[in-house]
């Protein structure tokens, strides 16, 4: 809304600078996903490698059964690693794991009832680790690996690895640093893939080197990123390598990157890290990972990059002080039947996905598809459950997300090093996605927060275009069920894009017009603020002490409303974003909240996908002027709020917070600093 | 800014060759300038992947523009050859004074405060002068 406006030579200096500073902290989208630091980056060759028999690549691999591992079919040999002599102690620990599985049961998933294992699958357990025992070989995953090839298989019997020759490798090593740190067009350093391969332990707990080292990275960096550039792509060497726990659960075999526990407790905080990345799957295509837990790592739980082909499965990260899982600028992804918490930034991160929908080229003949799917994980009790800096065409489904800072986080603001500008077709379907109120920003918070994230949001869009987020159940996050923002291209730090920009941006008139983001996102057929029949809150959120809402008991539908349904920027000319047949909290279509108690008009969210238009709001910019700037301690009416645990919603003070605030738009729309806001929107383009 | 954190950051400011916690990298050689050491865990003679909040505070002044300098030179674009930021570090080092000074902010990481903050550097009119 524009009201009256001052002349420029009316304001003051202050006020101007104040307003810029303002605007570009507005605009910034701040608390978006908040990326990581990598070499220069390549999106595989996404068609099967055929140079390897079964192909790698090319499709997510199917993991191969357990039992296959001792009869001697399938391809590849089947390296088994175990705890003790001739396997002793993996066996008396899976003697005592059974017993628990076969009797109480255990979680796979804790928003999930407890899995019990018949006496007659416990039996067919037994005989099958008896039979790994005897082929036992190694006690070091590490070592495992190194003399692992192609189609082979890492079987690890029940035990806790630190992997003791991993952790005394000399970090910076010099026979790999400087000599092989690669430079990027600044000349600034980052370790190159061939420095990974000849120090594989100078960061990692277990390195998992796919192909041959041949040759230089290009230098500078190539701006397309398709492909890794065929001087330095060398044929498979693990490719289609399974790492595998032979347990009865996935916390039977744990790789640990921690240490100074106080208890013997798989979900045990570590006392100290000592590596940074647990398992790192470098340009493995075909990898596969599955029933096992990493544990404790100073950034990552499972790192694979530059890979065609993965499967995450049956797997437990906890306690990677960056991400549980970091995927890069890898394909053809799948993680399933996964739980993870206690991460710093997210459980799950799927970054510089591969442009393979709206922005497709032909170097994705199939096209449009989802490249990475995460079906059936809780990513949980984190600063957030799941980001993707540029997460291109990820799919989030049938998964719980909850007791998180904030739940999903999708962004287009960490354009360095992060290919794929701008991110699109993110989908998020059929999840449940509620109580994420973890307060993070206390000195007792029970993990430490790497990013600045508002606390009470299920889900914050930073600039994404043509997301589906459909037939979700959104409740009981006491900001935001849902936020979508805008970053305008100017923006996109570092100095743009990473990389091309293919073409195919769904914004009109963009990339020319400086707005690439926020268009033809559809939000449809979700429930807010109501939890299904029958829900009962995982105790999993009680270990943390989130806070949240009463169900109803029984078998009945529990009103859990959100403090906010849905939280549109409206940014002006924004197109094609719509939300309809969503309900709110108490069932109807009617009771859903939104675009959000900061706001001016519309004040209605427009369910008609092909004339909606942002009308723009100078107030909601205005709002996360102060967001932009980090946390702070203010908590006047129009300061950011993000830091601050939202009230209950449907409380006194819920409702005293929305009129304060809402007198405050009032009083801010009609002064000096909003027309300086708008004036200088204006000038650099973005005004009417 | 909580009531104790100024004496925190007088205090912090003394303190020299800041390490991470749980960490064991050697400060010695990182830093993207010649002679001064960025705060903060090294990786690849480089500080910016580690450097928090708590490292900042412990940093003197001149390791903390160090610091700076490092992440700069990591979050430009890889293909741009000129590394140069809108953000003037002195913008930047006001900015981390300022987040980082309440305890909450410990364990923060610089280079996620920094992509934030450069990102609307250019839209600064303050800047320009």
């Amino acid at each position: 809304m524009i009201v009256g406006r001052l002349r420029t030579t009316e304001r003051s200096r202050a006020t101007r600078r104040l307003a810029a500073l303002a605007i570009g902290a507005a605009l910034a989208v701040p608390a978006a996903a908040a990326a990581h630091l990598e070499r220069p980056s390549y999106w595989p060759d996404p068609a099967p490698d055929t140079s390897v028999s079964p192909p790698a690549g090319g499709e997510v691999p199917d993991a191969r059964g357990l039992p296959s591992a001792v009869t001697g079919k399938g391809p590849g040999d089947v390296l088994v690693v175990c705890k003790g002599k001739d396997g002793s102690d993996s066996l008396r620990l899976l003697r005592k794991s059974l017993e628990q599985a076969t009797g109480k049961g255990f979680y796979i998933r804790p928003s999930q009832p407890k899995y019990v294992l018949s006496e007659k699958k416990a039996q067919k357990l037994r005989r099958i680790n008896r039979a790994l025992a005897e082929d036992c070989k190694y006690d070091s995953i590490q070592q495992a690996v190194f003399n692992a090839g192609n189609n082979d298989r890492v079987v690890i019997m029940p035990g806790r690895y630190t992997e003791p020759k991993s952790r005394q490798a000399p970090l910076n090593d010099p026979r790999c640093n400087p000599s092989l740190l690669q430079e990027d067009a600044s000349g600034d350093l980052t370790p190159s893939y061939e420095y990974q391969v000849t120090c594989p332990n100078d960061q990692n707990l277990v390195y998992v080197q796919g192909r041959e080292v041949v040759g230089k990275p290009p230098s500078p960096p190539l701006t397309n990123r398709h492909g890794i550039p065929a001087q330095e792509l060398g044929k498979c060497v693990r490719c289609n390598l399974q790492i595998e726990g032979s347990g009865a659960q996935p916390t039977d075999v744990i790789i640990d990157g921690g240490r100074a526990y106080k208890s013997k407790n798989p979900e045990a905080k570590p006392g100290e890290l000592v590596k940074d990345v647990i398992i790192r799957a470098d340009r493995a295509d075909g990898f596969v990972v599955r029933n096992l837990t990493t544990r404790g790592a100073l950034e990552h739980g499972i790192y694979v990059e530059e890979a065609d082909g993965y499967l995450i499965e049956r797997t437990k990260m906890f306690w990677a002080a960056d991400y549980g899982n970091l995927s890069f600028t890898s394909d053809h992804g799948m993680y399933k039947n996964c739980d993870g918490f206690g991460s710093g930034d997210a459980v799950l991160y799927p970054g510089a996905a591969p442009e393979t929908a709206s922005q497709a080229t032909s170097f994705y003949p199939d096209a449009p598809r989802i490249n990475t799917v995460l079906k059936k994980c809780d990513m949980r009790g984190s600063a957030l459950g799941y980001s993707g800096s540029m997460g291109n065409a990820v799919r989030i489904t049938d998964s719980e997300i909850y007791g998180n800072t904030t739940g999903i986080s999708s962004d287009t603001l960490s354009a360095g090093g992060h290919p794929g500008f701008p991110s699109d077709s993110s989908q998020i379907d059929h999840n449940l996605i509620y109580s994420n109120n973890l307060d993070l920003y206390r000195p007792d918070a029970p993990i430490k927060s790497l990013v600045p994230v508002p606390i009470g949001t299920g889900i914050l869009y930073a600039g994404m275009n043509d997301a589906r987020v459909h037939d979700n159940w959104i409740f009981d996050n006491w900001r935001n069920g849902a936020m979508l923002f805008t970053v305008p291209d100017a923006l996109t730090n570092g100095g743009g894009a990473e990389g091309d920009i293919d073409p195919g941006v769904s914004c009109a008139g963009a990339p020319a017009n400086g707005i690439s983001t926020s268009c033809g996102n559809q939000f449809y057929s979700n429930h807010m603020g109501q939890a299904p029949k029958g829900f009962r809150f995982p105790n999993a959120l009680n270990q943390f002490g989130v806070p949240h809402g009463e169900t109803a008991g029984g078998n009945r539908k529990s009103t859990l409303p959100n403090g906010n349904d849905f939280w549109w920027h409206e940014w002006a000319g924004n197109t094609g974003n719509c939300w309809f047949n969503n309900t709110g909290a108490d069932g109807t279509a009617g009771s859903v909240t939104g675009p959000g108690g900061h706001g001016t008009p519309p004040d209605v969210l427009p369910s008609d996908c092909a004339t909606s238009v942002g009308p723009g709001d100078d107030a909601k910019t205005g709002y996360l002027i102060d967001c932009g700037d980090g946390p702070d301690e203010d908590t006047s009416p129009l300061a950011c709020d993000w830091w601050q645990p939202p009230p209950r919603p449907g409380t006194a003070a819920a409702a005293r917070k929305q009129n304060r605030t809402a007198l405050a738009v009032e009083r801010w729309e009609a002064s000096v600093e909003a027309e300086a806001l708008r004036d200088r929107l204006a000038e650099l383009g973005y005004g009417p | 800014m909580s009531r104790w954190a100024p004496a925190l950051l007088a205090v912090a400011a003394l303190a020299l060759g800041a390490c991470g916690e749980g960490d064991s990298g050697d400060p010695a050689s990182a830093g993207s300038t010649e002679d001064v050491v960025g705060v903060g865990p090294v990786r690849a003679n480089s500080t910016a992947q580690f450097a928090s909040c708590t490292d900042w505070r412990r940093g003197s002044e001149e390791e903390r523009y160090a610091t700076i300098a490092d992440i700069r030179g990591q979050l430009t674009v890889q293909t741009d050859p000129d590394a140069t930021s809108d953000l003037p570090d002195d913008a930047t080092y006001a900015m981390f004074e300022k987040v980082c000074a309440p305890s909450y902010s410990d364990s923060l990481r610089l280079y996620k405060l920094y992509a934030r903050a450069q990102a609307f550097a250019p839209l600064r009119t303050d800047l320009e002068q």
